[in-house]
């Protein structure tokens, strides 16, 4: 069960809760990383997700599917706020157009639940 | 004129141009509006200025189906009738309310809102709120109050105006001074009785619980004695037509709907939250009003998700329920805001003090703790569909008269299933599009309806309207299908219900009505 406290922690991309790591990341799983939040918070939202099969269950999977669904962003773009940015707009896209999971409960939007298993199996940032 | 059964002569005969059975809200609204007009009114009432047990329990019945409370605490038998414990929430039925919905079988009214707009700003002067201002942007922007923005895409805002008003307190003074209205209280309608050839109603046997008989002669008559009784009353009166009256087509008493509310989700916001007593609670704006925002959902999604409709109700986590003494604390406030107090002072006083610790532990969180909160209790109210099986009947049980009780099979359908679990799920999209916050569902599918599910005291269906008399009870002027001076008023002439609370649309449509009668009445 994801209790509210993660949620309020800042794990389920509440726009403004998060706070990006000073410095740009140098490569792009680092970026991806550091744009969707890199915390117990988000770690534990994706196991959720994992938990609940409501999502790929492999990394790189994951990671191409939010690159294809974010077509207009640049391949090898490895700035943490341009990838959030379009995780965002991706985000909102998602749950206006009914493409959301049911994670113990919670409605999460399919792009936000990828995003956040794709933390949960990726290695903590250095 | 008020006049009390025992103070008539036993067998005497009431007489007047207009007969009207039921001091509530409706009838009273009739007598009102007809009083103006110099029409002579009597007003039939079964109790008395008061709730009296004996009275009460008349209205006793059985329960098939959800028995969420017994069916004579969902009635007030006294002049007044539910206004007595009215909350005092209006607001209008959506347009799309009065349209026919091909996901939603038997909906729609016989004609369009338009037709009931200008008795709505009729019913807005009866209850006297001002400024009437449905739009939660302008009482947002009025009241220096913040409100969400849900994706217009998905969910828009209803605002409820709220403004107790007790129908008896309120009128009685110009209706007891009125020469050509008769309030008789303690006046049970027993039978209708007809004419020979069953075409119209030629009098109403009435009855005391002490054994007083009388009779009522009219020109016209009007059943408004509420959602459940208008259809038992016709039932019951069996002896020329043997299904009972305007009963030809079995339509009488099906079509029973409520408005079943439950706790649906929880809302986890973003940013700074909201006042946990801002524009979602009741927010008081002095002189006894106070607005209430609640979430709907688009017409276009509804369709497009077959639905029906839908309010969402906002209520900071910790705030949403007041029991016992809290909430007789509640009522006592609200009448106290209207400077009255109410009819069973002693019983609501006594709850109060017996429950002290709650209602303290209630005023502490409602007036001692108005941070912003992030965390709010979704509440689903739904518009129940039509559905035939879901009625009332009469069973075997007799009340003090030795008159069949009400038999009440409340029924759901697929429709009502979807339409409670998608409603939430849909508003679960709306805030997450707009990066408001997310909501954790407290609903799954395959429930029928949540342990948490109360219903509205909300009577609706049961003597329908519709232009066929194969599908409805009463015509678009509330006539009965065949009996020529028999009319209906109050909510159990809804063919459809929508989700708003439904006092204020029977106060327009009882005050069309009046004026339906007063030229019926020119015109002989």
């Amino acid at each position: 069960m994801i209790s509210r406290r993660y949620f309020l922690g800042g794990a389920v991309g509440l726009g403004s809760l998060a706070v990006l790591p000073a410095g740009a990341a140098t490569r792009p799983r680092d970026a991806w990383l550091a744009a969707i939040g890199d915390s117990p918070a988000v770690r534990s939202v994706g196991a959720a997700c994992l938990r609940c099969g409501v999502v790929e269950a492999d990394r790189q999977v994951l990671l191409r599917s939010l690159m294809t669904a974010l077509a207009t962003l640049a391949p090898q773009e490895a700035d943490p706020a341009a990838i959030r940015a379009a995780l965002g707009a991706l985000r909102r896209s998602d749950f206006a157009a009914g493409e959301v999971v049911n994670v113990d409960g919670w409605i999460l939007a399919r792009s936000e639940a990828r995003a956040y298993a794709f933390a949960a199996l990726s290695a903590p940032l250095a | 004129m008020l006049v009390d059964t025992d103070a008539l002569e036993d067998d005497s005969a009431i007489e007047a141009d207009v007969c009207i059975v039921g001091a509530g809200p409706a009838g009273l609204t009739v007598a009102k509006e007809l009083a103006a007009g110099g029409v002579r009114v009597a007003v039939l009432e079964s109790g008395g200025d008061g709730v009296e047990p004996e009275v009460s329990a008349l209205a006793d019945g059985e329960i098939d189906g959800i028995a969420v409370q017994p069916l004579e605490a969902t009635r007030v038998r006294a002049l007044g009738g539910t206004s007595n414990v009215w909350t005092g929430q209006c607001r209008m039925l959506d347009e799309e309310d009065f349209l026919p919905r091909a996901w939603v079988p038997d909906s729609g009214w016989p004609f369009r809102r338009s037709e009931l707009e200008p008795y709505y700003a009729k019913a807005h002067r009866i209850i006297r709120f001002r400024p009437v201002d449905y739009d939660m942007a302008k009482w947002s922007a009025r009241l220096g109050q913040p409100c969400l923005r849900p994706s217009e895409k998905i969910a828009f805002h209803r605002v409820s105006l709220c403004k107790p008003v007790n129908f008896w307190s309120d009128y009685a003074l110009d209706l007891k001074a009125a020469r050509n209205v008769t309030v008789v209280t303690h006046a049970t309608v027993l039978a209708i009785r007809l004419t020979e050839d069953e075409g119209a109603v030629v009098r109403l046997d009435v009855g005391n619980l002490r054994g007083k008989r009388l009779t009522a002669r009219a020109r016209h008559y009007v059943l408004a004695c509420g959602g459940l009784d208008n259809a038992r009353l016709l039932l019951l009166s069996d002896d020329v037509q043997a299904c009972g009256v305007g009963n030809r087509h079995d339509v009488v008493g099906r079509f029973f709907m409520e408005h079943p509310r439950f706790i649906s989700g929880t809302l986890l916001l973003a940013g700074l939250g909201l006042p946990a007593r801002g524009l979602y609670s009741e927010y008081y704006l002095g002189e006894g009003q106070a607005i209430r925002g609640d979430l709907g959902i688009v017409p276009e999604v509804r369709e497009r998700e077959r639905i029906a409709n839908v309010a969402g109700r906002l209520e900071a986590a910790g705030k949403e329920e007041y029991v016992g003494g809290a909430r007789a604390a509640v009522r006592l406030f609200r009448h106290l805001r209207q400077r009255r107090l109410p009819h069973d002072l002693g019983d609501t006083l006594w709850q109060i003090i017996t429950d002290a610790d709650e209602v303290a532990a209630a005023a502490y969180r409602r007036f001692a703790s108005d941070q912003n909160v992030s965390t709010f209790t979704v509440t689903t109210l739904i518009e129940q569909a039509p559905n035939r099986e879901s009625r009332l009947t009469l069973c075997e049980r007799t009340d003090a008269f030795g008159q069949r009780r009400p038999r009440l099979v409340w029924r759901f359908c697929e429709l009502d299933r979807r339409t409670a679990f998608r409603a939430v799920e849909l508003l679960a999209q709306a805030v997450g599009a707009a990066d408001i916050g997310r909501i954790r569902l407290e609903v799954a599918s395959e429930q029928v309806f949540p342990p948490s599910t109360e219903w509205g005291h909300h009577h609706m269906g049961t003597t329908r309207m519709s232009d066929d008399p194969r599908t409805g009870v009463v015509d678009r002027d509330a006539k009965v299908h065949g009996i020529a001076n028999l009319f209906i008023a109050g909510a159990s002439v809804f063919p459809t219900s929508g989700s708003a609370p439904p006092t204020l649309t029977v106060v327009a449509l009882a005050a069309r009505l009046a004026d339906h009668l007063r030229r019926r009445l020119a015109a002989l």
